[in-house]
């Protein structure tokens, strides 16, 4: 390597090999614990293709005891993959040009032959380009490891924070966020230690947000029923906790009590008939939802990420001692 | 390259800054010549540090420009011409001596490895030690051996001499002394040792109040100012002798009976000085510099304080 490089490897190597490390060693683990999971699938018979949903065809021990089993270990490496875009911007993106400014030592490179574009795109992509890395292969592991049993009976579902905020786009996309707060952060407070603290409070303040506010972006979907006959099963998609009667001209009354059952009151059929209604409604979001949410956090994720990397270019560029 | 002894190295115009607490420098024109020892002088605050700065790009100017060698601060041509110490002599305290050198080699389009690693061996220290490891004397022979290695036409020091024990100061001046005769490279060295500055320097930057105060020649400034002491004239408020008309006061301060003052003359002939009962000499560098810094609060705050005591 040479030149700027050589110096963003030289300070970032340490970083980087226990960040390579730690990856193959749960690459290892993930490979090892998904062999043993196919093999009980195969051993016991399980119809896992068939067995999606809370009604799931597959109702048998076996097909428990897989979940059981494997949710776990699911949920540890879920909360890893979630938790990257954190340590990365804690701990890579912070001290990046944070340690540089409180050290001084920014004057010193700086004063080489080389100019401020060089020296801060060098570091920058290599950290930028292991964050891609690392976070995408985390995300792939957990996809590949959490598919044959995902969306299955009491397992793990796609809107679970696990599965949800530890894949997909957005995951790589809240990574790449990570690291440019923590930058800016290191850029502005001019302390590590400082840059770090409102870097955690950025990353892990913006995903309890999202999370928040996710499903106010996208509107569920409506499944009706006729009278009181059986409702759809909900399958895989997630219950947007909005329940209900159909009233004579097709209104929905979001009243999931208006024919409540206690002893002493009429049963469900002729409460419906007593108060007009003529079916039954809940709503959700398809699973199809997944992309939807995904791509709208990868869009803020990336747009944030932007507007935080100009700031960083014109602080930069104005060269503040 | 160009011919280092008819060039201005830093040319200075209108140059002024600004930070949040207000102007840091303001105002500020000077000419520094190439292949001289400028010694930048001035008291805490005064805005040496921000100059140095300016001169490096790694601040730009509020207004007005700064130019090395006639190139913006910022322009790879300057950079290379260019080295730095700063104060705080910063360097990666978790390379090794060898890595060291190795970012400076990285780092720099022309880099003299020998030089470096003459300067490096010459104090002793291993190769291979961690600069975390290292004390304050060792670690300024590695910034050095970074900034000699870069062949530089101009050479930037910013109190080089501060936290280091007397020994090493010693080395430290030889080092860059040694540096200047080899190559006739400009230097720019701000320090509070003026004594130490009087050795070395041969050109002068005074800075006050983020303005310049006085600059010019060294030997020159000397010449052109006298030093009188005698007996205080007591019909005379501060007590200076009369037919001193035209002549600027730098500073004068009355201990007891006698008078000491500071006069620019600017050579010419001072009447009141042909009297007897006036002793008048040549100031060292030293003496002019310490008058003008004790003068920089206000005009001539000396006499006033005499004025009012």
């Amino acid at each position: 390597m040479k030149g700027t490089l050589w110096l963003a490897w030289r300070q970032q190597r340490t970083l980087i090999l226990v960040g390579a490390a730690l990856l193959v060693a749960c690459a290892a683990w993930v490979a090892f614990q998904r062999a043993d999971m196919m093999a009980y699938i195969s051993d016991h018979h399980i119809d896992t293709a068939n067995c999606k949903g809370w009604d799931g065809d597959c109702r048998g021990d076996a097909a428990y005891r897989l979940l059981q089993d494997t949710t776990g270990p699911l949920r540890a490496l879920g909360s890893l993959s979630a938790a990257l875009p954190v340590l990365i911007g804690v701990f890579w993106g912070a001290p990046l040009l944070g340690r540089e400014l409180e050290s001084g030592t920014w004057k010193l490179a700086l004063t080489q032959g080389v100019g401020i574009r060089r020296w801060f795109l060098s570091r920058f992509s290599l950290a930028l380009g292991c964050a891609l890395v690392g976070s995408a292969v985390l995300a792939g592991l957990l996809v590949w490891w959490w598919e044959p049993v995902s969306n299955m009976l009491d397992g793990l579902y796609w809107h679970d924070g696990f599965i949800f905020n530890a894949t997909g786009p957005a995951a790589v996309a809240c990574a790449v966020f990570g690291l440019v707060a923590g930058t800016a952060a290191g850029l502005l407070l001019r302390r590590t230690v400082a840059a770090m603290g409102a870097t955690l409070v950025a990353v892990a303040g913006l995903r309890v947000l999202l999370t928040a506010v996710r499903h106010d972006w996208v509107s569920p979907v409506v499944r009706r029923s006729q009278g009181d006959s059986a409702r759809q099963y909900i399958g895989t998609a997630e219950s947007a906790g909005d329940f209900g009667f159909i009233d004579r001209s097709g209104n929905l009354v979001h009243d999931a009590a208006a024919c409540g059952w206690s002893p002493g009151l009429p049963d469900m059929k002729t409460c419906m008939a007593q108060k007009g209604f003529t079916g039954r409604f809940y709503a959700v979001y398809p699973t199809s939802d997944f992309w939807v949410f995904q791509w709208i956090e990868t869009a803020i994720f990336l747009g944030l990420a932007a507007v935080l990397m100009a700031l960083i270019c014109v602080v930069l560029r104005r060269r503040v001692v | 390259m160009t011919d280092p002894i008819a060039a201005t190295a830093l040319r200075a115009t209108r140059l002024g800054r600004r930070f949040r607490k207000g102007w840091a420098l303001r105002d500020c024109g000077f000419d520094l010549p190439a292949g001289r020892i400028t010694a930048l002088v001035g008291p805490n605050g005064a805005g040496k540090s921000t100059l140095f700065h300016l001169a490096t790009g790694l601040l730009r100017p509020t207004e007005g420009e700064i130019r090395v060698f006639g190139a913006d601060p910022v322009t790879a041509e300057a950079r290379d011409r260019t080295a730095f110490l700063s104060q705080d002599k910063p360097l990666y305290t978790g390379f090794t001596v060898a890595e060291t050198l190795r970012f400076g080699r990285e780092l720099n389009r022309s880099w003299d490895a020998a030089t470096a690693e003459r300067v490096v061996r010459a104090g002793n220290i291993p190769l291979d030690a961690r600069v975390g490891t290292l004390s304050q004397g060792q670690r300024t022979r590695i910034a050095l051996a970074l900034a000699f290695a870069k062949r530089p036409d101009l050479l930037l020091l910013d109190e080089p001499l501060a936290d280091l024990d007397p020994l090493v100061r010693i080395e430290v001046m030889g080092l860059v002394m040694a540096e200047v005769a080899d190559r006739g490279i400009t230097v720019v060295m701000s320090s509070h040792v003026l004594s130490e500055l009087e050795n070395v320097c041969d050109h002068v930057l005074l800075l006050a109040h983020g303005g310049v105060r006085l600059q010019g020649d060294a030997q020159q400034l000397c010449e052109d100012h006298l030093r009188l002491t005698g007996l205080a004239d007591p019909s005379r408020k501060g007590g200076l002798p009369s037919g001193l008309d035209g002549v600027d006061v730098v500073e004068s301060s009355v201990t007891g009976r006698q008078l000491t003052a500071l006069l620019r003359t600017d050579g010419r002939p001072v009447d009141a000085c042909a009297d007897d009962r006036w002793v008048t000499d040549i100031p060292s560098l030293e003496d002019l510099l310490l008058a003008y810094l004790r003068s920089a609060p206000a005009a001539t705050p000396s006499s006033d304080k005499e004025a009012a005591a």
